[in-house]
């Protein structure tokens, strides 16, 4: 099933990981497409093979089978200097313990991806000022992730996904991991919310994996997975 | 998500396990590689001392003959013979012609003797005496007086005047074989046929030989207990032996063999506690690189430890087998250290000199691994990492309880928590080093004052050190991002925010590597400006001490040579090495009626002394400040230098009048001089070494109580040939060896050295030979060779520092970049950031060197003893800028290729897997911390 209309397409996708004599198979001939825009949502029970579609998305990993197309690009035949410009200009993650860098500011860590993009000063001062007003921060920017709670850690990981080099926020894939694992219901509903409306107000794309049914249904899509292999599509 | 990623601990625990196996084999290598070193080195002094000839006890009593049969059944003994000798005297005519009569013990030639232990003796000439008017005599009494063999002799038996006297026909010559005759007391002058000896006096001994094989160097002490077994087998043949009653046996033991066994242990022991001691700077090294490892230890497994305790675990119980298993891998380390330890010896033992080698040696020289040394090390091994965790759990609860208590005694510790201790430290130490280094050779003038100061300027660098490193490790944490924002133009943004913000994170582990990185560099520095400075202050010493290049003294070279010292001096100049000369003739003077307060008198030429002497900085005469008082004294006859003791004493300056006071004959002479200079210290030229002697008169200080006059004003009044000492003092072209030329000087003279050791005669004296025997000493070859080998075994603490700085951030470094790589970081940034952090830390660390590599220059250079003789100079610093650059340039190289490899390695991470795994240790449970 590919078609280049989709901006991630994954095709009869398998991944085999060897444990010594052991191997397990984490995921069986998946396959999914999602649209430009689009929020969807990953749900199943722990070692259903949620993570491991999520890195292959992101390109942390390689399938042993099949394919992942991103903006039309087979991402699993391109070298590691191709998945990196890849990951720096199309993939953000935001996880579920915020991962900021410690000894950044919230204003460094999300200006970090911008810098790595190469993006000039002025520009990447702009789009920093705007993501963390978007994320109200902006009085906290100066302040190091140990000064910060853990709803503001994760807005301004959120700020960082959405920080993306060349004004190309409008085809940013963001891949959240349990993104309101580590927070409190009330702080985890903000996150899901701020989280939904900025991705969709700047045009990027979600994909959320989750345990929570609640997280589930704000979602455009919801898949199922179980055993490696999606069982449902709603 | 899961928490924890499957085989976390495994792999984790390998290559923690791994870094620290190699910490904790620094220690028991450190103390193997000195001890085996003095181990190694040692034999020869165990050939020297060991090594006594055939016989290895000499037994003796009443009766002792009667006892053989049992002595040669107690295990371990191999050959015997008994022996006789009684009292007696030699009289021959000497080389005057007038007759010399030696008293001493004369033996009994013995047949069966000679074909046991015949190879005691040494027969230079002739043969051993068969009739009873026969004789053999001890070489040395023949060279005395010039007997021959068929010479007559007369021999008195027993004491002179008592016994009959014989003469005799001396038929053989002989003397005792290496040290073969240490083992017998008194002095043997002759030896004859058996019924020639004093019947009155004689006396029967036995003369045993034991299993020598059971005898080593390797166990000294096992050694010492096999001969002292036999020993006491001995004193058991007299049945009333009773030491329980303190009943002695008729029968004693000379134990030769024990005796050289003994002194060698003694001497061993002396130098592996002087060279440990010598070690103490990396000793500290390594003491603060375990210290990092058992710490490291404990945050690798805090994870772990959290888990057992939120599961009910006593958290003692979950620290002490952390320590278990550290002290399990220091057992292992032990074993490991004792080889990286012998191998480091050989690079000891195959030193000449602070880095110079002589690579035939490695192979050439001996081994011995004692087990001393074997127990040492494994102590060392065991025992040093023992402390660190002793150390870190005391710092660890102590640091607890003050946070958890609400006691006087936490209020206190947390108040003293605000008391800055390194400020404290530093000016402290600072002040005292300050106070000592003032007082200039003050302290040096009184024993203990010696002591203290010296024992201070050992100890007192590191105490500094401390201070200044914990200082050092606050500035690090408190300006880290000052000095990422300062780099950003150097290094890039990234890598400057990054990385050298992450050094201001890690500071408790950054700062104790940039403290092993500075205090290895720093004595390693230290190291090789001590080995050239040495030299040169022992030159400078001589050159002062002598009043030129060489000194010959001329009283003494007329005595022996019948030579006058007009025509001595005229051989002299004729010398193609013959630069300038100066005859310099010293008589003792009162400065006061009192008859004490002495002080010598130098008169000299002083335009031909201007052209020879060196002043006590070690500068030529004629480039000094005394250059323009020795022309004021040429042209001043009456005028006088004096030294700075003097003037202070009697509160002279220049232009007042010095009287001295002479009374030969009985008659008081006075001589008025007018000062015209006062320097801090001049030189009589009577001594004839640097050494000194730690009573000596000079422990006062050389230099002092002396006065320069000229020559031809003093002549007036002096008799120089009777009334004064009289010296030849010379000056050489530069590319001269001093002592050639001397000996060249004298041979040319007529002059015969009496011993063959030039050191020993006092009859000249020269630089070159005084430098050569200071630095052929058995303790500055040693030194200088453990110093090589601590440089090397210091670099190795450097790479273990480093591993575990490494290793001990892994897991949030491992994130970093996986995170970078995330956000679509190359390799080539990540490397770089990486780098940058270890290169900003090494630069760090160079700021730090150097503060404190030149105070440890300064203190361990005036910590040095060179004479007895207190110079107002002690040491003269040489800084070998070329070897220091080389040392600097030897670590940073290695260090850049660590840091490299440290980088490049931290590079090739999983991605899926280090994001995974780590997404689980960013939340509260996990964490380095």
């Amino acid at each position: 099933m590919l078609n280049d209309d989709y901006l991630i397409s994954v095709d009869n996708v398998s991944r085999i990981y060897r444990v010594g004599e052991v191997s397990v198979e984490a995921l069986r001939g998946v396959s999914l497409d999602v649209t430009e825009g689009e929020a969807i949502a990953i749900m199943g029970p722990s070692g259903s093979g949620k993570t491991t579609l999520l890195n292959l998305i992101g390109a942390l990993d390689r399938p042993t089978s099949g394919s992942v197309r991103i903006d039309g690009m087979d991402i699993t035949k391109m070298d590691e200097k191709d998945l990196t410009a890849v990951r720096r200009d199309k993939i953000s993650f935001v996880f579920q313990f915020f991962n900021l860098l410690p000894v950044l500011s919230a204003y460094e860590n999300v200006e970090l991806p911008l810098l790595i993009g190469g993006i000039e000063e002025n520009a990447r001062k702009e789009r920093v000022d705007h993501l963390l007003e978007l994320v109200g921060l902006t009085e906290r920017a100066e302040h190091r992730p140990d000064e910060l709670s853990g709803g503001e850690q994760q807005r301004v990981a959120i700020a960082r996904a959405l920080a993306k080099p060349k004004g190309q926020a409008s085809s940013v894939i963001v891949l959240a991991d349990e993104p309101t694992g580590d927070l409190d219901t009330r702080t985890g509903e903000e996150i899901m919310q701020v989280l939904r409306e900025l991705t969709h107000t700047e045009g990027g794309t979600l994909i959320v994996v989750t345990h929570d049914p609640e997280v589930g249904q704000q979602m455009e899509k919801l898949y199922t997975m179980r055993d490696g292999t999606i069982v449902n599509v709603s | 998500m899961t928490a924890l990623q499957v085989g976390y601990e495994t792999f984790g625990g390998s290559r923690r396990k791994a870094v620290t196996l190699i910490c904790l084999m620094l220690s028991s290598s450190l103390a193997a590689a000195i001890t085996v070193y003095v181990d190694s080195y040692s034999m020869h002094k165990w050939d020297e001392l060991v090594e006594i000839g055939p016989v290895a006890m000499e037994i003796g009593g009443a009766g002792v003959e009667h006892i053989a049969d049992g002595v040669a059944e107690i295990d371990g003994v191999t050959d015997i013979a008994i022996f006789a000798a009684a009292e007696g005297s030699v009289t021959a005519i000497g080389t005057g012609g007038q007759p010399i009569t030696w008293s001493a013990s004369v033996f009994r030639y013995d047949q069966t003797l000679m074909t046991h232990f015949g190879n005691v003796f040494v027969l230079n000439k002739g043969a051993f005496p068969s009739a009873t008017d026969e004789i053999a005599l001890s070489a040395e009494i023949a060279q005395e007086t010039d007997i021959d063999i068929g010479d007559l002799v007369n021999y008195t038996r027993g004491e002179p005047g008592i016994g009959g006297s014989y003469v005799m026909t001396v038929v053989g010559l002989w003397e005792f074989s290496g040290n073969s005759g240490s083992f017998h007391y008194g002095w043997q002058i002759a030896m004859v046929t058996g019924s020639m000896l004093d019947p009155r006096t004689d006396d029967s001994y036995l003369w045993i030989d034991v299993d020598r094989s059971r005898v080593s160097a390797f166990n000294v002490q096992g050694s010492l207990d096999y001969l002292l077994q036999i020993e006491e087998s001995i004193r058991e043949l007299d049945p009333t032996y009773d030491p329980d009653r303190d009943t002695g046996s008729r029968y004693w033991v000379n134990d030769g063999l024990r005796s050289g066994i003994t002194n060698y242990a003694s001497w061993q022991q002396g130098k592996r506690v002087a060279q440990l001691f010598r070690a103490g700077g990396p000793i500290l090294l390594v003491v603060l690189t375990l210290f990092l490892a058992v710490r490291h230890n404990m945050n690798e497994r805090r994870y772990e430890s959290n888990i057992l305790i939120s599961r009910g675990a006593d958290e003692n119980k979950v620290r002490n087998m952390v320590y278990k298993e550290i002290m399990i891998l220091a057992a292992l380390s032990t074993i490991v250290g004792l080889g990286l330890g012998a191998l480091l010896s050989r690079v000891g033992v195959m030193s000449s000199d602070y880095f110079v080698f002589r690579w035939e040696l490695f192979v050439n020289e001996p081994f011995l691994i004692s087990i001393e040394s074997l127990a040492l090390s494994a102590v060392a091994g065991i025992l040093v990492p023992f402390g660190a965790i002793l150390a870190y759990d005391y710092v660890y609860r102590i640091r607890q309880t003050a946070e958890e208590s609400t006691g006087k005694l936490a209020k206190l510790t947390r108040l003293l928590g605000f008391v800055k201790w390194d400020v404290l430290l530093v000016s402290l130490t600072g002040i005292a080093l300050i106070a000592m280094l003032a007082t200039g050779t003050a302290l040096q003038l009184n024993p203990l004052l010696r002591f203290f100061s010296n024992m201070i300027l050992s100890l007192a660098p590191f105490a500094l050190f401390l201070g200044m490193a914990s200082l050092f490790i606050k500035a690090l944490r408190a300006g880290a991002n000052r000095i990422s924002n300062r780099m950003e133009g150097i290094f890039g943004s990234i890598p400057s925010s990054v990385g050298i913000r992450r050094i201001g994170r890690a500071a408790s582990s950054a700062g104790p590597v940039a403290m092993v990185l500075v205090l290895t560099i720093s004595l390693a520095w230290s190291s090789a400006v001590i080995g050239d400075s040495l030299p040169l202050t022992k030159m400078n010493q001589a050159r002062f001490t002598f009043g030129g290049d060489i000194r010959f003294d001329l009283d003494a070279l007329n005595s022996f040579a019948d030579a006058n010292a007009t025509e001595f001096v005229q051989n002299c100049t004729l010398h193609e090495a013959y630069v300038a000369g100066a005859e310099l003739s010293i008589t003792e003077r009162m400065l006061s009626t009192g008859y004490y307060d002495a002080a010598d008198l130098v008169a000299m030429d002083p335009s031909d002394y201007l052209a020879v002497g060196y002043d006590y900085t070690g500068q030529p005469l004629n480039e000094s400040p005394l250059s323009s008082m020795l022309m004021e004294l040429e042209t001043s006859p009456m005028g006088a230098i004096i030294s700075q003791d003097i003037a202070e004493e009697y509160e002279l300056s220049v232009g007042d009048s010095l009287r001295s006071y002479g009374t030969e004959g009985g008659n008081v002479s006075v001589f008025t001089f007018t000062i015209i200079g006062i320097y801090e210290a001049l030189t009589n030229a009577l001594l004839s070494d640097t050494s000194g002697n730690i009573w000596g008169y000079y422990g006062a200080g050389f230099g002092l109580r002396t006065v320069w006059v000229n020559r031809g004003y003093l002549s007036q009044f002096v008799n120089f040939t009777t009334e004064s000492r009289n010296m030849y003092a010379m000056r050489v072209a530069d590319s001269s060896n001093t002592t050639e030329v001397a000996l060249d000087i004298l041979e040319a003279a007529g002059y015969q050295s009496t011993d063959g050791d030039d050191s020993a005669n006092n009859d000249y004296a020269d630089v070159d030979s005084e430098v050569r025997s200071y630095i052929g000493t058995t303790d500055y070859t040693m030194d200088r060779a453990v110093d090589t080998m601590l440089t090397i075994a210091t670099t190795l603490v450097i790479f273990g520092a480093i591993s575990v700085y490494a290793a001990e951030g892994l897991n949030s470094r491992r994130r970093e970049i996986a995170l970078m790589r995330a956000m679509g970081a190359g390799k080539r940034l990540i490397v770089k950031t990486q780098a940058t952090e270890l290169l900003v830390l090494t630069l760090s660390s160079i700021m730090l060197l150097l503060v404190f590599a030149p105070l440890l220059i300064v203190t361990t250079g005036l910590s040095q003893q060179t004479s007895y003789i207190i110079y107002p100079i002690r040491f003269f610093f040489s800084v070998p800028y070329g070897t220091l650059s080389l040392v600097l340039g030897f670590f940073l190289v290695s260090v850049t290729l660590f840091v490299v490899a440290v980088s490049s390695l931290a590079t090739r991470i999983q991605l899926s897997q280090s994001l995974n795994a780590s997404w689980s240790e960013g939340g509260p449970m996990g964490g380095d911390g």
